[in-house]
């Protein structure tokens, strides 16, 4: 039987011409988007899952307490947030069905640590010295001076007073400070989700938070707590101390020149009278912060090291706090689509703090709750800190690339890129913007002293859990069922406790750029990357509508082809199959015949894409059998709708009706006067109504999904654009669709050259009759050029309805914006069925009058 | 077995445009096996439609038509088509070859998809020797004459051996010459082979050489004449 049919196919050379290139089409589209599909699938998801993937799913946080416009949140946020939610409403989270790790962090605010150094300077020439305190820090936008601070003191003397604004017994030590954020976390829930535990340094003298530790309320000390605390080795500390040791040019050895200067010193009013005098220098010495924190840790965990120094017992004095964005117009929106601006404002706090705090932050200074003494001044918790241990942030389990990560996690600085001057100037190379670690600062740094959530509880007296971050069951990857289970979650939680969450999981990072004003003046414009929330799941969503159509469409527009095809095919044959009928044939070989042949087309395919294969293979992509796999299935699913019809048509074939000799005319419709040009097109097509029916739907829906498909990249280039993870996304997928949406345009024509060679096949003594009535070969390329264009009209007003109720039906929008694309819906169509008309053409421009005459008349 | 086939009361009617066109009214025949029958009349006179409804491949409105003891119209459509190989060959007017077979590939054609006892090359080649075309084997249908297109024909038509054969104006697109060798070689044929021969025609002196003469008209038998055997 093979051998059979392979010799019908030869002998119909023009038509097996045509069924070729289909199939060459055919195979190649399937194997370039199944291996397209496998890898932009590929680079989709890694880059979401992998890239962008936060350590958490959800974060939970108390109500309003996050700034979140138009889906964006400000990276870093959750060190901003100072308590409000309970220690019961963390119970009843971390209890839920769905919940892998509920991992809450308590950011208690800032302490300031400081060390004593004892004689740090010499002191051997008696007198009053000048100690200068100066600590600065470069945040890359301007040189911030975070402590200035004057120390006069006197050696061998002991009568000092509030208004001598000296003081005594100067043994030449120096005390230094440096701002700390507090954070309380749950040891066993940060273990889950970071890795905090394997990230300890274990030793002797460092181990792990025990679960259970928390504050010791020390009662011979009033507002005293013992906290355990782990520390971070690696400090985030960017300033410079620089201290310095000057000898007033005032003689004070003996006790009447004592007597004098203290008479002199009173008189100019303390300070200002210092001011007025020369000094000369004795010494200084530089410290930067990351040595004063290793410093102080040091001597923290190993107390009776070194017996000159000594730490300080800390007061936990301010409250972390958020920044206050205003949303501004942005100066190059096409870069940035978001703006916003921060302002410095004078530092309001009560007199004893403004010493330890810049003149103007961005930040307010707010003291923690506290109550006062009876004379007035604020009583905050005093701590003692236990360390228990420490650990190194490198080691803990979270991306480290800090441009593509998303940048919430507790344990990295936050850094942002100045790209823009002062006069919106751009700068190339941009640097760098660091935190101080000041609480009135811009920029936060991340808290080295970790202690437990139940410390923080017993400090705060209750609420002080600031964000718990949540991992969901069952979720490793970006979906839509990742998406509804995450949702569900927090439904439940919102619910259930009344407090505020946020789906991090599917976030991308998206650059905003805020401007930065100081004592209002511009500094310049910092980049940073916002966590767009939602935004991976929306571009997941889209590229996968975009590819399911396209996947869809290729299937459809195939199995429409396919369908052309055999059913030409079936045509031409069906006198061929009366006749076997009447020799005694069975249908079922018949149907035996119409499946060999689709079977034979379905090899073919197959036999071209392992070809294909291999010249991929050759140069220097792996053969996949996968692929070959998916093609053969494809086509084969194509073909087996593509044949129902013939298939169903041979049962019903009578072999009567292929052999009747003409006696009873064909039916003939006439809806048109024939007397030009157009009518007789239009009769033409009319009298054929399926068929053409079929390639104007063949022609149709590919440009349905083209013009679909251009608008949805139109519009997601709006989604792509605003995210980097988008950016990305688009620049891989859209030369790729465009490509398919051509190939399979391409298969529309070729539907169309098949039905339409078909037509003139049938017409074939017509056209003879006609030319033998001395029509020119013009008209008669023109009466089925028309036809093509006639068809591919009618094709792109098809497809121009149905594309607009699908724009429709999947955004809701009518895209009157977007009529030029729309526009191409009816012009390509038309371009294509002239295209579909030409290979008849040539094959009517054959046709041999007197041949055509003597046989069929 | 008998083989003649009988008419009773066979109708068939055309309905169309809400008009019922009688193609045929009414027919009683009998035919008996290895008749050399003769079907003449004007045009539309029903005698095609009589020859396809004999040959199984139309069926007719009402009435019954029987094989010997056999009614075919109730058998399946494959029990038909079993039916047609192994009791009808049919000979058309436009000989209806297959244009990309070659002439054996045409002869062997019916044999396609079913087990027979003998060689199926042999017996085309047999076949095709006996209608004259031996040398025309491996000839497509365009590289032969009309003449010899039909007799390519006739030798598909006999390839199984047929009980019956069935021509519809065998000699319709023949010259008169080419025309007599077919019909000299259908005559040999029911002579030789035994098998029964209906010959559709409107040529007269053809239809007036048939043992058998059945003359129609307007859908309805006219007469039916019995030549004795020279």
């Amino acid at each position: 039987m093979m051998t059979f049919m392979m010799k019908q196919l030869v002998r119909n050379k023009d038509r097996l011409i045509l069924s070729v290139i289909g199939v060459v089409l055919i195979s190649s589209v399937l194997i370039y988007l199944f291996s397209l599909t496998e890898t932009t699938k590929g680079t989709i998801n890694n880059q979401l899952q992998q890239k962008w993937e936060s350590a958490y799913d959800l974060v939970v946080t108390p109500p309003g307490s996050i700034f979140n416009e138009e889906n964006l949140m400000e990276p870093n946020h959750l060190n901003g947030i100072s308590g409000g939610i309970s220690y019961d409403q963390y119970e009843a989270i971390k209890s839920m069905n769905d919940v892998a790790v509920a991992a809450p962090v308590s950011v208690l605010g800032y302490t300031t640590l400081g060390i004593t150094m004892k004689e740090k300077f010499k002191t051997t020439d008696n007198g009053i010295y000048k100690y200068k305190i100066i600590e600065t820090f470069n945040d890359g936008l301007s040189q911030k001076t975070i402590q200035d601070t004057e120390i006069y003191r006197a050696t061998n003397w002991s009568g000092s007073s509030e208004e001598l604004g000296f003081w005594g017994d100067d043994q030449g030590e120096i005390s230094l400070s440096q701002y700390q954020l507090l954070v309380g976390i749950d040891p066993v829930e940060e273990a889950k989700l970071v890795g905090l535990d394997e990230a300890v340094h274990i030793s002797d003298t460092s181990r792990y938070l025990e679960p259970n530790e928390d504050a010791i309320y020390d009662e011979a000390v009033d507002r005293l707590f013992e906290i355990p605390v782990l520390i971070n080795s690696k400090s985030f500390s960017n300033s410079l101390f620089q201290v310095s040791q000057e000898k007033l040019a005032i003689p004070f050895n003996t006790e009447a020149e004592r007597q004098q200067a203290t008479e002199l010193i009173k008189k100019g009013n303390g300070r200002d009278y210092f001011n007025g005098l020369e000094t000369e220098k004795v010494d200084s010495f530089e410290l930067t912060g990351e040595e004063l924190e290793s410093m102080i840790f040091k001597a923290l965990s190993n107390p009776n090291d070194n017996p000159s120094l000594s730490v300080h017992g800390t007061q936990l004095v301010f409250k972390s706090s958020i920044l206050n964005y205003q949303k501004i117009e942005s100066p190059f929106p096409e870069r940035w689509s978001y703006s916003y601006q921060v302002s410095s404002k004078p530092i309001e706090v009560s007199g004893i703090f403004k010493d330890i705090l810049p003149d103007s932050g961005f930040r307010k200074a707010e003291l923690l709750d506290h109550k006062l003494s009876e004379d007035g001044v604020p009583l905050l918790p005093v701590l003692r800190l236990n360390i228990v241990g420490s650990f190194s942030s490198d080691k803990l389990n979270i991306s480290k690339d800090p441009f593509t990560e998303l940048p919430l996690e507790t344990y990295r600085p936050a850094q942002a890129g100045i790209v823009l001057g002062p006069d919106n100037e751009p700068l190339n190379p941009s640097r760098t913007m660091k935190g101080s670690g000041v609480p009135t600062g811009l920029l936060t740094n991340p808290p080295n002293i970790l202690t437990t959530v139940k410390a923080a509880e017993i400090i705060t007296g209750g609420n002080s859990i600031s964000s718990i971050r949540i991992k969901v069951k069952g979720i490793d990857d970006i979906g839509n069922v990742a998406q509804e289970k995450m949702e569900q979650v927090k439904n439940d939680i919102e619910h259930s406790t009344g407090l505020q969450v946020i789906i991090t999981r599917g976030s991308s990072p998206q650059p905003t750029i805020t401007q930065v004003v100081e004592h209002d003046k511009t500094l310049g414009w910092i980049e940073q990357p916002w966590i767009h929330i939602g935004a991976a799941i929306t571009i997941l969503r889209e590229t996968s509508l975009g590819y399911t159509s396209i996947l869809v469409t290729i299937l459809l527009i195939g199995t429409m082809y396919v369908f052309a095809t055999t059913y030409v095919s079936y045509l031409t044959r069906k006198k061929e199959y009366s006749i076997f009928l009447a020799l005694g044939w069975r249908t079922s070989i018949l149907r035996k015949m119409v499946l060999g042949e689709a079977f034979f087309y379905v090899l073919l395919i197959t036999l071209i894409a392992i070809i294909l294969e291999v010249i991929f293979m050759l140069n220097g992509s792996t053969f996949n059998f996968s692929n070959i796999a998916l093609v053969f299935g494809t086509s084969l699913v194509i073909y087996g709708l593509g044949i129902i019809l013939p298939l169903i048509q041979v049962g019903r074939l009578e072999p009567y009706q292929g052999i009747k000799s003409g006696e009873i005319t064909k039916k003939s419709k006439r809806i048109f006067s024939n007397q030009s040009m157009i009518g007789f097109v239009m009769n033409q097509v009319s009298q054929r109504p399926g068929r053409n029916l079929l390639s104007i739907l063949a022609i149709a829906l590919p440009s349905t999904l083209l013009s679909f498909y251009l608008y949805v990249s139109f519009r997601l280039e709006g989604v792509l654009y605003t995210s980097w993870l988008g950016e990305f996304v688009a620049v891989e997928v859209n030369k790729s669709h465009y490509l398919i949406m051509g190939a399979a345009l391409i298969i529309g024509a070729l539907t169309t050259a098949e039905m339409m060679w078909q037509n003139i096949v049938e017409r074939e003594g017509e056209l003879a009759l006609f030319k033998s009535i001395g029509w020119k070969d013009k008209t008669v390329t023109h009466s089925i050029i028309i036809e093509g264009a006639f068809l591919g009209l009618l094709a792109g007003i098809v497809g121009l309805v149905l594309s607009i109720s699908y724009i429709g039906l999947m955004y809701k929008v009518f895209p009157w914006d977007s009529l030029t694309i729309l526009s191409l819906t009816i012009c390509l169509p038309v371009l294509v069925g002239i295209l579909g008309a030409f290979f008849p053409t040539i094959k009517a421009l054959r046709t041999n009058p007197y041949n055509v005459l003597k046989e069929n008349v | 077995m008998n083989k003649s086939i009988e008419f009773r009361d066979i109708d068939k009617v055309f309905k169309g445009d809400g008009i019922e066109t009688y193609a045929l009214k009414k027919i009683n025949l009998l035919l008996n096996e290895g008749d050399f029958v003769s079907i003449i009349g004007p045009s539309g006179s029903g005698k095609s439609t009589l020859l396809s409804i004999i040959g199984t491949l139309d069926v007719p409105s009402s009435g019954e038509i029987l094989y010997g003891d056999k009614t075919v119209h109730q058998m399946s459509n494959n029990e038909i088509a079993d039916f047609r190989f192994e009791n009808i060959g049919f000979i058309f007017q436009q000989f209806h070859l297959i244009p990309t077979m070659t002439a054996l590939e045409n002869v062997m054609s019916p044999l396609f998809g079913r087990k027979v006892t003998y060689n199926k090359k042999e017996r085309a080649i047999q076949v095709l020797e006996q209608v004259g075309l031996k040398d025309k084997m491996n000839s497509l249908p365009s590289q032969l004459s009309g003449g010899q297109q039909q007799r390519v024909a006739i030798a598909r038509a006999l390839v199984h051996k047929p009980k019956w054969l069935l021509a519809d104006e065998p000699t319709g697109n023949l010259d008169t010459d080419t025309g007599e060798t077919v019909y000299e070689l259908l005559t040999s044929l029911n002579k030789s082979k035994q098998c029964g021969v209906i010959l559709v025609t409107h040529d007269s002196i053809l239809a007036d050489r048939a043992n058998t003469k059945v003359e129609m008209r307007d859908g309805e038998i006219v007469s039916v004449c019995q030549r004795q055997p020279v």
